[in-house]
């Protein structure tokens, strides 16, 4: 056997692993929204009036906790700033032609609950009437009964603000204060999806956390996914009026 | 920079990025599966796709083309990757392992009994499927250091693959 003997033979073997494969995942244009991008998208498709519409939803957010309307608080710790908006999609709906849809929601519950390993809580603080849902890699905090938003920011366009709240075993908040997370929307009873991230860091009584400020578009059933390394997370949330 | 240079640069639209992205997506996902076999390769792809947007500025179309920069990512990504993974029990031989009269058995065999470099070299080129200046951008080596080390993981293998009866 000499050197062109083992190239073919390799070369073969090759050629059948690559037929063996399946086609790669297609790629999702909302993958490469930053903050830099909406700036430039909102410069592009805003008028003034939708400009300072989305200042004043941001000041009166503020100014009335409005963020955490519906989930938990943090007493201390920055606040997330979303950095990505999917352009075209915030704006497209009206709360009042969607109001109908959340009632018939089937809601994610923390069913099974999920356990943390050390030094993680083993539960939520009790609170939170919640538990905690996911797998090491990613969790977060799910109401009992599911998680039902409502809080709406009377902007141009209406968005209901929220933070979502995550965790990992593999995350090091010190290695890395703003993580890679990313949190997309999905609504199941109507058109409409966004995607937020990357998070900072957040810690209050039930530690520290990934923290992900979304920009819900309109009100329905939603499907929140986060992608945190190699993990993901989905669950469903209703968001009412 | 040059009006070639503005064209071959990253494209700072998220539409125009995955359009510019979109070709070399499959031979990512063949490098993340060769590198990181036992992670999930469309994850890893998506972890170099996103870090390559935020990076986007730092390509250099004169240092190299859009393959070889996302090509050099995603192998960072796997081995990230293989790093994060937990070592699994294992009990005792692993089937498929052992040399058998398929040479699609012995190949891949041989291939995991030679040092991380050249099986690294293999990988790219022979079933990942990268030309020899992407194995390259992958290994952060020469284009001549690629071919040596394809000859001398080749050299190697030919003991390995010779049938003796």
């Amino acid at each position: 056997m000499n050197d062109d003997d083992v190239d073919r033979l390799v070369v073969d073997a090759g050629e059948r692993w690559r037929a063996a494969q399946r086609p790669a995942r297609s790629v999702d244009p909302a993958l490469f929204m930053d903050g830099r991008v909406v700036a430039d998208e909102r410069r592009r498709i805003a008028t003034p009036l939708a400009l300072a519409g989305v200042i004043v939803a941001i000041v009166a957010s503020f100014a009335f906790g409005r963020w955490s309307a519906a989930g938990p608080t943090v007493g201390t710790g920055p606040v997330a700033t979303p950095s990505v908006v999917a352009p075209g999609t915030s704006g497209s709906l009206g709360p009042s032609q969607t109001s109908r849809s959340a009632a018939a929601c089937d809601v994610t519950r923390p069913v099974p609950v999920f356990v943390p390993p050390k030094p993680f809580l083993r539960t939520p603080p009790a609170n939170y009437a919640s538990d905690w849902y996911g797998s090491e890699h990613l969790w977060t905090m799910l109401a009992y009964s599911g998680e039902v938003w409502q809080g709406w920011v009377a902007a141009t366009p209406p968005v209901l603000p929220q933070k979502t709240f995550w965790w990992s075993a593999d995350w090091k908040p010190a290695a890395e204060p703003e993580p890679t997370i990313i949190v997309t929307g999905r609504r199941l009873d109507g058109p409409g999806a966004f995607t937020f991230g990357p998070g900072t860091n957040a810690s209050a009584d039930f530690g520290t956390a990934m923290l992900v400020g979304i920009d819900i578009p309109s009100y329905g059933c939603w499907e929140l996914t986060a992608r945190y390394r190699l993990a993901t997370l989905s669950y469903v949330v209703a968001v009412n009026r | 920079m040059t009006g070639q240079d503005a064209v071959a640069a990253a494209p700072d639209a998220p539409a125009a990025f995955a359009d510019w992205v979109r070709p070399q997506v499959d031979r990512m996902a063949r490098l993340a599966a060769r590198l990181a076999p036992d992670a999930d390769r469309d994850d890893i792809v998506q972890e170099a796709l996103v870090r390559a947007w935020q990076k986007r500025h730092q390509f250099d179309p004169t240092r190299g083309t859009p393959g070889t920069w996302l090509l050099a990512i995603t192998a960072d990504r796997a081995r990230h990757a293989r790093r994060r993974r937990r070592p699994s029990p294992v009990l005792g031989e692993i089937p498929g392992r052992v040399r058998s009269a398929d040479d699609r058995v012995d190949v891949e065999f041989a291939i995991g009994r030679l040092a991380p470099r050249q099986r690294l070299a293999i990988d790219c080129f022979y079933f990942a499927g990268l030309s020899v200046a992407e194995t390259a951008a992958v290994m952060g080596c020469s284009e001549g250091t690629v071919k040596s080390t394809l000859s001398d993981a080749r050299l190697r293998l030919r003991p390995m693959l010779e049938v003796t009866e």
